[in-house]
């Protein structure tokens, strides 16, 4: 064990700053500020300018198209890419169907789906959560009955993030209702255009339309569109949900925000003499400081056995979600009265801050809410 | 930036553990029996110089030995003496360094007397204090009015009063600032000073932060421990969800002091003094807040039998207000 600095890690954080200082277009970064929820244009513009330079999957292997990063320049990149201002790529196509596909997927879909994701031809949205379905996934119930090689398409999801922006859909179905819940859903890409689905807006307290929930109403998908074996969905959806636990601290939107705060409080001397309030930024930083530590430490154990002596992924659930929340309020604080005002007619300053303060709620909610996370943290601490 | 133990690093923290376990015994606020096999052990000079008859040991090493001293709730004053006063001492000039060898060999202990502080830990027994002088000061050459920062090597004022600790650790509470008389001996001055005095809060904080998180894992197992034996209504109350969740934020906030802690030893390496100083800080800040939630909940989550003296867990907090200063 020793803290000495890498030298490697500023000679790479300079290497995609430099591309970022040079390729990321600034009318693009600010309107990732001035909106919580990024467009989808810039996230296909983005997409395709990172895909030019080989850069727009970073968590793929280098055999699908990634740049061939070790899980420290991954994470390196993306704190980047978000300290820049750079919009979200198409997270539900990257990092959540594609890593399934690779994995459990057979030629043909690997051929016909990556390499559009990869190019940012195609977006995608995630349908799991059900009205009746939500920690408890399990008990799904949108079926998937099979008629000749098809599969027929009846049931309902929701929170789908971007689904009006999606060309497919990726969702658990159920395949076999006598079985065990678990042993009875299966895998299956849906094109979003097929007939009998419709997709309906969520507005959420934000104000804003980001979530959605989609609708299917006998929609023919071929049974080529499943992924993996039937019964195997479950096991498809444990891989996608146990991606590389270092992200779940989501430390670069943490460091994102921190920053925007301390420039809010740079801009406002009078708030610097609110002692309760500087204080309270100081504990912002230094849970800030243990996260990253945290965050490195996870990304160093990527498959070693140190990384079962600790549940990683729910402590950096909990503690990057809470600290999401703090750091809002804070951002929120400081804005006063303006803060008040709804997201859509904010000032300058203040554009985004306030809407993302409202979404925000979210992040201890999804991925697992931090309930779950707990039970979870428990079990592993007691061995029951 | 590596975070697993070399082969040395294990055997050092298992070793101490082991002793510790197995030899370490509460003997009143200090043994001297314990100092000398801490001394004969290397544990005294572990960061030390070799020069001195130290170790040599990195930051990291140090952390090691402390979570270890920690998880025993060793009561000596490891810290105050070995860290604060031996890193002060080897930084403060020919003079300083000539007293080293026998704080290392466990037959002479320093204090530190910190500016703003009456309460001296490591002091009970001392054989001399350091003090510092005009820490507002700065090195100015001859400037009329304007008194210079200066290390000084004082006796115990005779009105000292040794004092014992919630912890049962042993101190000296002295009436009023020292001010070093003309036959006490002047160390360094100016600059130096300042400097010699920033390094060994630096490693002492280092140390402090990696004692607490020894004792937070001792609070943590215990407390586990007692939810899987206690049974409660028919039951283990480790089934209860809402202890169940408690202890997962204890499990938190243990692995927030241990970034902490990971972030201190970083920051340690900091060329840039003013932005070392705030990240060292802002870390002890985040373990102390770790250490009095972990403290607290431990005795919570025992129920009765945590306010006992009999319990190890009242100790456990005990012993975390004291590393909080």
């Amino acid at each position: 064990m020793n803290f000495e600095p890498d030298p490697g890690v500023a000679a790479f954080r300079e290497e995609v700053r430099a591309f970022l200082r040079q390729q990321l277009p600034p009318e693009l970064a600010e309107r990732a500020r001035r909106h919580h929820h990024p467009l989808k244009e810039d996230m296909v513009a983005w997409t395709r300018i990172l895909h030019a330079k080989g850069w727009s999957a970073p968590h793929w292997p280098a055999a699908y198209g990634g740049p061939g990063w070790t899980p420290l320049q991954r994470h390196l990149f993306e704190e980047e890419c978000a300290l820049a201002g750079a919009p979200a790529t198409c997270a539900s196509a990257f990092m959540l169907v594609a890593p399934v596909i690779m994995a459990f997927g057979n030629d043909e879909q690997k051929e016909r789906h990556l390499p559009p994701i990869l190019r940012g031809e195609t977006f995608w949205g995630q349908g799991f959560s059900e009205p009746g379905a939500g920690s408890d996934l399990a008990s799904l119930r949108t079926r998937a009955v099979a008629d000749g090689s098809d599969y027929i398409v009846n049931g309902q999801k929701t929170w789908t993030t971007e689904g009006h922006y999606a060309d497919w859909l990726f969702c658990l179905v159920r395949t076999d209702a006598a079985a065990k819940p678990q042993r009875g859903i299966s895998f299956l890409l849906i094109d979003a255009r097929s007939p009998g689905i419709t997709i309906r807006p969520i507005i959420s307290i934000d104000g804003a339309h980001s979530l959605n929930e989609v609708f299917f109403d006998d929609v023919r998908v071929p049974q080529a569109n499943r992924v993996g074996d039937e019964g195997q969905g479950w096991t498809c959806a444990k891989h996608l949900l146990d991606n590389e636990r270092a992200f779940s601290a989501e430390l670069p939107r943490n460091k994102r925000m921190l920053a925007r705060l301390q420039a809010l409080l740079a801009e406002a001397p009078a708030l610097q003499q609110d002692a309760v309030l500087m204080r309270r930024v100081a504990e912002a930083e230094a849970d800030l400081l243990a996260l990253e530590m945290l965050t490195l430490r996870a990304l160093s154990e990527h498959g070693k056995p140190e990384a079962t002596a600790w549940p990683a992924g729910s402590i950096l659930h909990v503690l990057g979600s809470e600290l999401q929340q703090k750091t809002g309020a804070l951002m929120l604080q400081a804005l006063g009265e303006r803060g008040l005002v709804a997201p859509d007619q904010a000032d300058e300053a203040a554009a985004g801050i306030t809407g993302d303060y409202l979404y925000r709620r979210a992040v201890t909610i999804y991925g697992g809410s931090n309930e779950i996370q707990r039970n979870l943290i428990a079990r592993h601490a007691l061995g029951v | 930036m590596q975070f697993t133990l070399s082969d040395e690093q294990s055997l050092l923290h298992s070793s101490a553990q082991r002793y510790l376990a197995q030899a370490y015994r509460h003997e009143g606020g200090f043994s001297a029996r314990q100092w000398q096999a801490f001394a004969e052990m290397g544990w005294l000079g572990l960061s030390l110089p070799g020069d001195v008859g130290g170790l040599d040991g990195s930051p990291e090493d140090l952390a090691l030995l402390h979570q270890a001293l920690g998880h025993a709730l060793v009561r000596e004053p490891v810290a105050a003496v070995a860290v604060l006063a031996g890193h002060l001492l080897s930084h403060a000039g020919q003079g300083a360094q000539a007293l080293l060898p026998a704080l290392v060999a466990g037959t002479a202990r320093y204090a530190v007397a910190l500016p703003g502080s009456r309460l001296l830990h490591g002091a009970a027994g001392a054989d001399a204090l350091i003090v510092l002088v005009n820490a507002d000061g700065h090195d100015g050459q001859g400037e009329q009015g304007i008194a210079m920062p200066a290390l000084h090597c004082v006796r115990l004022p005779a009105t000292a009063r040794e004092l014992t600790l919630v912890d049962g650790s042993l101190a000296c509470m002295i009436d009023g600032a020292l001010q070093p008389a003309a036959a006490d001996t002047l160390l360094c001055r100016g600059d130096a000073a300042l400097h010699a005095m920033d390094i060994a809060q630096a490693w002492a904080l280092v140390a402090a932060s990696a004692e607490s998180l020894g004792v937070m894992e001792r609070a943590l197992d215990a407390t586990r421990e007692h939810l899987l034996q206690r049974q409660q209504f028919g039951v283990a109350i480790a089934s209860f969800q809402a202890l169940r969740h408690r202890l997962a934020d204890m499990v938190i906030a243990v692995e927030q002091a241990r970034g902490a802690l990971h972030a201190a030893l970083a920051a340690l390496r900091d060329a840039d003094r003013p932005r070392r100083r705030r990240t060292l800080a802002l870390a002890k800040m985040r373990v102390d807040t770790s250490g009095r939630f972990v403290g607290a909940q431990a005795i919570q989550l025992h129920g009765g039998m945590g306010m006992t003296d009999e319990c190890i867990v009242g100790h456990c907090f005990k012993r975390l207000m004291v590393l909080a200063q």
